[in-house]
């Protein structure tokens, strides 16, 4: 319980009142009912159906020092970076704030995520000095830009994914600048929809004034500041306790976003360290490749976004949120890089940088705590985008879609099927077929389980889900934003990779695949065509050799698992009834355990990394090795050594590598756990026949 | 002539019986007969000595939909669906209502995955049939369902909710090849569009489905036999009645039977008190109800889950939070106070209870700070132990520094009502409504000790609390009338579509129809950029209908509509479906009256009055409403003026001679006469703060030091 001496926060408190926890309790609920109640302001008035049906939107309150006060059940994808934006806007507009001012922005370089992201910040005054900033953000399904939906996967500056908006004041003393808002409504697809969903924002920053001003009277300025320093000060508290617990030391991990350099793949590199000193952390991104004229850049808050959900999700996940708890971790990158982004690369994929945040951070975790960590998430939000003309109405429409993935298995349970990941908010990710089919020219033909996606393990990864949707409309273009399409997510703990996100469209009956898996940047649709969609599943946890037999049968007897992965990964014989065949399944474990690829570690001193403007890591192999272990050059492998997370890399051949070891750098052995002399495993992932890479 | 009430709760059977000729009404309590429901019935109805012949009407509310489901105890059901749509039930909506937690699971499907068969069979958003049932191929997949041996199934299809052909076609060839199994259709459950809570919803109703056609059928046949003539009527979660052949078909219409009859009721007797506005508190020992009641009516809504699963049925708007008079106070990791979901329950229940909990509750600060009498046995049976309760809340107070065991206790007490506060400003002030233009209706066992509290949170100014505020839901079976609720999903703009057009929807609705021609709506215009705040407001008022109705179609789309007729334009022949021809029909929600002439008895029985066998309260006061009204208000004689306290004060005794000294509020001491016993000798003169008095030595109510009460009567009539 905090005292009213001596915590962190310092200023000027000596001078605020005594609170007793009580009162501390009901500020604190307060706080957050205003934030509810901005919420349904928000759901209750906005226009499009990304916003009410899908929830994709945030509120909350922040205090002059920038710091978030309170948040609500929101998108920790949108609300954590705020306090960024609101820092931006103050960087800005400090000293030239006035009562009736209101900032709106969404420039991923100075306070925002990606463009679609739109951001109102209202500076509320008491007693003629700035007191509370309520915020606000809405994914708006488009903001202009090169494609419907403003943001895909090839775009190569950020002019292509719509209009950028720096910090501005829309109103200025209650005046709102509506030649600003004519330009922005002039530039963006379905404007009216545009149009009401940011009145609906300011109806709620509205309400959340009238609410402040309301508590402010009731309880005083001196005790509700008190009570905001308290909060902060406890969160605070409670996350170094949880840190405390790790034990200290340094711990690095990568892993790779999918960027194509003229159509080809070339992988760029996230590469963190994670350091815990004491009661504190720090994630240092150091390392990563320079950011890169593709959409696979953002900003240093949504990176640190997906280092805080990690952490959270790992540590303490009741624990409150708000900017008491962001004190205990610091997270630094290089500018311009790919966590860092700058001017004027592309930031379409914040949510994909984000997860991938996430996803090194449970890998660094995994090698401290790996009995708490759970299995890579999804890997993407996957927004996918179908626009064009509707043939009904005669206007132009665009169809938004964010099917969620699996979830990662954890120790002690699978990993659920098609919900959003632990970074997600309550998003709707599902959108009812019979709304869609009302709504938009098209036809949903499946929307199903995607059978055999999830990663194995004794856990199992949750699956990812399916959607096929017809064109019914004469022309359309499609777009998606995606990652993890070539990648898997990554297993924990012996745990296998889950399958990739996998776009097509079906013309005729016949797929026709994309040369650039994952991102795709208005293909012409044609009327009849069916879209599929299909999302990656999560990471599995633990060797799927141990997984109970009857919980493999259940699996295939449900469907979610076919009989023949059964088979090859789990080591279960089915009978005829469907029961598993004890004997059986024990002798083909067995042969299974037996029959993994296990290398001796070499030490090497070479460069493991190789790309263009990005940065892979290759394991070169003597062709007799190679052959051996069925591998060719530009396999994409898995090497698992002690810790819980695998490491990732291409295969290269050479016939001056060592004939029977696996030559591996300090940094690879460090991240695995490993010393020369001792074995890796080695699984195959993905064959370089089916990988769209350049070398 | 008899008006019978009966309600089914977890522990005790409570009948309610009000005679016409003598307009008295008598009450009485049984256990629960959980293996065997009606046996408690009709232990209930013998120990009254009633006689079922001279019986006009008996009014039914139970939990068993509600347990089934909470428990897991629903039968096996099978499913069939549109093919291509075989996981929307585990796709769910793709959300997860818990962030961050990566252990976090939805609740697993009703139906597995093996038990969804699909049907290649395809209706269109706008009604057209791309592809009829192929009879073959459900003939195959009644075969499966036959060999999984499943005794319910719901036949669930897209877009039925415009044209249901394809699903009546389905349904009867599968109820044809399973000639015992409870079939249901998901366009007949709720014909609403949004798949996964339709099917949901239709799911639900499979899953409860044979549990209740058993449970009514046997009961029906019981009452038959002891001469009982008429229909047997069901509360329906919506607050009104249906017959119990309707409930046997449609059971998941009665999900929350029991605490729809109290809100139900509260409305009913606010209106007598001549309130309309209430907003009802039923708190309980785990959790609490809260619901707005406006211009006389509950507020409805369909979206509200159950056990995490949609229910799309129409049903009172009640906001249940998990705290009540059990809920235990306990710090988490990071020494923060909180109170509840946890909850001592009836076993071992709070410390005070002596039955071996251990754990601070709210019950036990109520009885720290004397607000319940540590002398009379609570509910005349369970003891109280004082020094329990103490010892519990000083252990909680030891790893508080800076608390002793009193100011915790009222701090517990403090979070508890800030917790109520929090669920009545979500049905309030996050929907528009000002608390303060409402009154507070409380009932249950702990509601009327903490709604005076409650109140000068929100600044409600008047505080009613119904006689027996225990077993108030018995009581509303009695005055719940008949209704049925329609759904229909139709397609218009915004500002071109006025009520009437839709009422035709509505209509067909009612009379069996088909929607497939409801009216098409054109495209909005695109709107021209009013001023700012108009324009926002405009965005507003759009919704504004919604909260009030439902959906309002919106924007040229389909959004749900819940569809209020203008008054007196219904048709004057009720709908088909209201299969019981003896009961007075259909009751439109929000809507007219609907009575074809000839058409059965007048209509629900007038709220009774008491018997001899009633409460002892003063003879001739049918219903004492207590209404506070705080010391601003009209009523007005200015409160005593408290003593400040010091903060090393010694605990509040109970002294002996007839005073005591309670803990209030705001810190202050106050001194008064014990437990009044004639209300209006008590208008005017001492600020009473504790229990009011219902029943002699009974407290129900707890007033801070700052109100006033008093007993007033109410008029009752049968109009």
């Amino acid at each position: 319980m905090p005292t009213g001496k001596g915590h962190p926060s310092g200023t000027s408190e000596a001078a605020l009142p005594e609170v007793d926890p009580i009162t501390l309790e009901c500020v604190c609920e307060g706080l957050q009912a205003i934030v509810r109640e901005m919420r349904a302001a928000v759901k209750s008035t906005a226009y499009s159906s990304v916003i009410y049906e899908m929830d994709d939107f945030s509120c909350g309150l922040f205090d002059p020092q920038t710091r978030l006060i309170a948040q609500g059940e929101d998108h920790p994808g949108h609300v954590i970076p705020l306090p960024w934006s609101v820092q931006c806007a103050m960087a800005d507009f400090a000293g030239d704030l006035q009562p009736g001012d209101l900032i709106l922005l969404n420039d991923p370089y100075r306070g925002g995520t990606h463009l679609n992201d739109v951001t109102l910040i209202y500076p509320v005054f008491l007693d003629g000095a700035l007191f509370v900033f309520p915020a606000v953000r809405e994914h708006w399904t488009d903001v202009g830009g090169m494609v419907p939906g403003s943001y895909s996967g090839l775009s190569t500056e950020i002019y292509q994914e719509g209009v950028r908006i720096p910090p501005l004041k829309i109103c200025e003393r209650g005046v709102f600048n509506r030649a600003a808002l004519a330009l922005l409504w002039a530039n963006m697809r379905v404007p009216h929809e545009r149009e009401g969903d940011f009145w609906a924002a300011v109806a709620a920053l509205k309400t959340a004034e009238q609410r402040i001003l309301e508590m402010v009277k009731k309880y005083g300025r001196d005790t509700f500041l008190r009570c905001v320093e308290w909060n902060l000060a406890r969160s605070e508290a409670r996350m170094r306790a949880q840190i405390r617990a790790l034990p200290d030391g340094v711990y690095e991990y990568e892993d790779y976003l999918e960027f194509y350099h003229d159509g080809r793949l070339d992988p760029v590199l996230m590469h963190l360290t994670l350091t815990i000193a004491g009661d504190h952390l720090y994630a240092d991104f150091s390392g990563s490749s320079p950011q890169v004229a593709g959409v696979v850049n953002a900003s240093l808050a949504v990176t640190a976004t997906g280092v805080f959900a990690a952490l959270k999700a790992v540590l303490d996940p009741e624990g409150p949120i708000n900017s008491g708890v962001f004190r205990a971790i610091t997270v630094t990158a290089p500018e311009k890089t790919i966590t860092n982004v700058g001017p004027y690369a592309p930031a379409g994929a914040h949510g994909e940088v984000r997860k991938r945040a996430a996803s090194v951070t449970l890998g660094a975790l995994a090698q401290v705590i790996p009995e708490r960590v759970c299995g890579d998430l999804c890997g993407t939000s996957f927004p996918n985008a179908i626009g064009g003309a509707n043939g009904r109405r005669g206007e132009p429409f665009v169809y938004y879609d964010a099917l969620a993935g699996g979830n990662g298995a954890y120790g002690g349970g699978d990993g659920v099927s098609v919900m959003g990941n632990l970074d997600f908010g309550d998003i709707k990710t599902v959108l009812p077929a019979e709304a869609l089919e009302i709504e938009f020219p098209l036809r949903v033909e499946r929307l199903a389980l995607r059978p055999d996606s999830g990663g194995d393990g004794q856990f199992r990864g949750g699956l990812g889900g399916r959607r096929e949707v017809r064109l019914l409309s004469p022309r359309g273009a499609y777009s998606v934003l995606a990652d993890r399409a070539v990648l898997p997510p990554f297993g924990v703990c012996g745990g296998y990779a889950a399958a990739p996100v996998r776009t097509t469209v079906v013309r005729g009956g016949k797929e026709l695949p994309f040369a650039t898996p994952g991102k795709v940047t208005g293909f012409p649709l044609q009327e009849g065509d069916v879209v599929v969609m299909e999302s990656a599943g999560g990471g599995g946890y633990g060797s799927p050799l141990a997984r109970a037999p009857e919980e493999v049968a259940a699996d295939v007897r449900e469907g979610y698992l076919s009989a023949e992965k059964a088979r090859q990964v789990y080591g279960v014989v089915l009978r005829d009834d469907g029961s598993p065949d004890p004997e059986a399944t024990a002798a083909l474990r067995q042969a299974l355990r037996a029959a993994a690829r296990r290398v001796r570690v070499q030490h090497s001193d070479a460069d493991p990394y190789r790309g263009q403007e990005g940065k892979h890591r290759v394991v070169v192999l003597h062709p007799a090795l190679a052959a051996s272990l069925q591998l060719a050059a530009g396999d994409l492998v898995e090497l698992w050594g002690r810790h819980g997370a695998p490491l990732r890399a291409w295969v290269e051949v050479d016939a001056h590598a060592p004939e029977t070891a696996v030559p591996l750098d300090s940094k690879g052995q460090r991240m695995l756990g490993v010393q020369p002399g001792d074995q890796v495993e080695i699984r195959c992932l993905r064959k370089a026949t089916s990988m769209p890479m350049g070398t | 002539m008899y008006w019978v009430g009966i309600d089914v709760g977890g522990t005790f059977t409570d009948v309610v019986v009000y005679d016409e000729q003598a307009q008295a009404l008598a009450v009485t309590k049984t256990a629960s007969t959980p293996e065997d429901a009606a046996r408690g019935i009709l232990q209930g109805l013998a120990k009254l000595g009633l006689d079922l012949r001279a019986t006009r009407r008996i009014t039914h509310g139970m939990t068993l939909a509600t347990n089934a489901v909470l428990e897991g105890r629903g039968v096996k059901v099978g499913m069939v669906t549109t093919a291509g749509f075989r996981d929307v039930l585990e796709l769910r909506r793709g959300n997860r209502t818990v962030l961050y937690d990566m252990r976090y699971r939805p609740p697993l499907p009703l139906v597995p995955r093996s038990r969804v068969h699909e049907v290649a069979e395809r209706t269109l958003f706008d009604g057209t049939v791309l592809q009829p049932v192929a009879r073959q191929e459900v003939q195959e997949v009644a075969a499966r369902l036959k060999a999984q041996e499943v005794a319910a199934v719901a036949v669930c299809f897209l877009h039925s909710y415009v044209n249901a052909a394809n699903e009546q076609a389905a349904a009867a060839v599968i109820q044809e090849h399973l000639p015992g199994a409870f079939v249901c259709t998901s366009a007949e459950v709720v014909p609403e569009f949004r798949e996964y809570e339709r099917f949901s919803t239709t799911v639900l109703n499979a899953y409860v489905g044979p549990l209740l056609d058993g449970y009514l059928r046997h009961l029906e046949r019981a009452l038959r036999a002891r001469g009982y003539g008429a229909e047997l009527a069901i509360v329906t979660s919506s607050g009104g009645l249906m017959s119990a052949t309707h409930a046997r078909r449609f059971p998941v219409k009665s999900m929350l039977s029991g605490p729809a009859a109290g809100v139900a009721a509260a409305a009913y007797l606010g209106r007598l008190a001549g309130y309309s506005h209430l907003i009802t508190y039923d708190m309980g020992g785990t959790s609490t109800d809260v619901c707005l009641i406006e211009n006389g009516r509950p507020t409805l809504t369909a979206e509200r889950p159950i056990a995490g699963y949609p229910n799309k049925t129409l049903q009172i708007d009640i906001n249940t939070i998990g705290a009540g008079g059990g809920s235990i106070a306990w710090l988490d990791a990071g020494q923060r106070l909180c109170v509840g979901p946890r909850s001592a329950g009836a076993v071992p229940g709070p410390a005070c209870y002596d039955q071996g909990g251990t754990e601070a509750t709210v019950t036990d600060a109520q009885l720290l700070l004397n607000r319940l009498s540590p002398t009379k046995p609570l509910g005349g049976e369970i003891a109280l132990k004082r020094s329990r309760a103490q010892a519990a809340l000083a252990a909680l107070a030891r790893q508080l520094p800076g608390l002793d065991a009193y100011r915790l206790a009222e701090g517990i007490i403090r979070l508890a009502v800030a917790k109520m506060t929090g669920a009545i400003k979500e049905i309030t002030i996050a929907r528009g409504r000002d608390p303060r233009d409402f009154v507070l209706f409380a009932y249950g066992g702990a509601g009327p000790m903490h709604a005076a509290q409650i109140a000068s949170e929100l600044g409600i100014r008047t505080v009613v609390v119904p006689p027996a505020p225990g077993n108030f839901s018995a009581l509303g079976m009695l005055v719940s009338d008949l209704r049925q609720d329609f759904v229909r999903t139709p397609r218009a703009a915004p500002g071109r579509s006025p009520p009437g057009r839709h009422h035709g929807a509505l209509c067909r609705a009612r009379s069996g129809g088909r929607s497939g021609d409801a009216p098409r709506g054109a495209r909005p215009r695109p709107g021209t950029p009013p001023a700012a705040a108009g324009h926002a407001l405009r965005g507003a008022v759009v919704r504004a209908g919604r909260a009030l109705a439902g959906d309002v179609p919106h924007r040229g789309r389909y959004r749900r509509g819940l569809l209020r007729p203008p008054s007196g334009a219904l048709p004057p022949q009720p709908a088909q479906a209201l299969r019981n021809r003896q009961l007075p029909p259909v009751h439109l929600w929000g809507g007219a009256k609907a009575r074809p002439e000839g058409a059965g008895p007048p209509p629900p029985a007038p709220w009774p009055r008491p018997s001899a066998s009633g409460a002892r309260c003063t003879s001739r006061t049918p219903f004492a409403t207590r209404r506070c009204t705080s010391a601003s208000g009209c009523r007005g004689t200015r409160p005593l003026p408290g003593r400040p306290l010091s903060r090393s004060s010694a605990p509040p005794p109970c002294s002996p001679q007839g005073t005591r000294r309670r803990w209030t509020t705001t810190a202050t001491w106050s001194s008064c006469a014990r437990s009044p016993r004639d209300g209006r000798r008590q208008q005017g003169a001492c600020p009473y703060s504790g229990g009011v008095p219902w029943k002699k030595d009974e407290r129900i109510a707890s007033i801070p030091f700052a109100w006033h009460w008093k007993v007033s009567r109410i008029l009752l009539t049968s109009s």
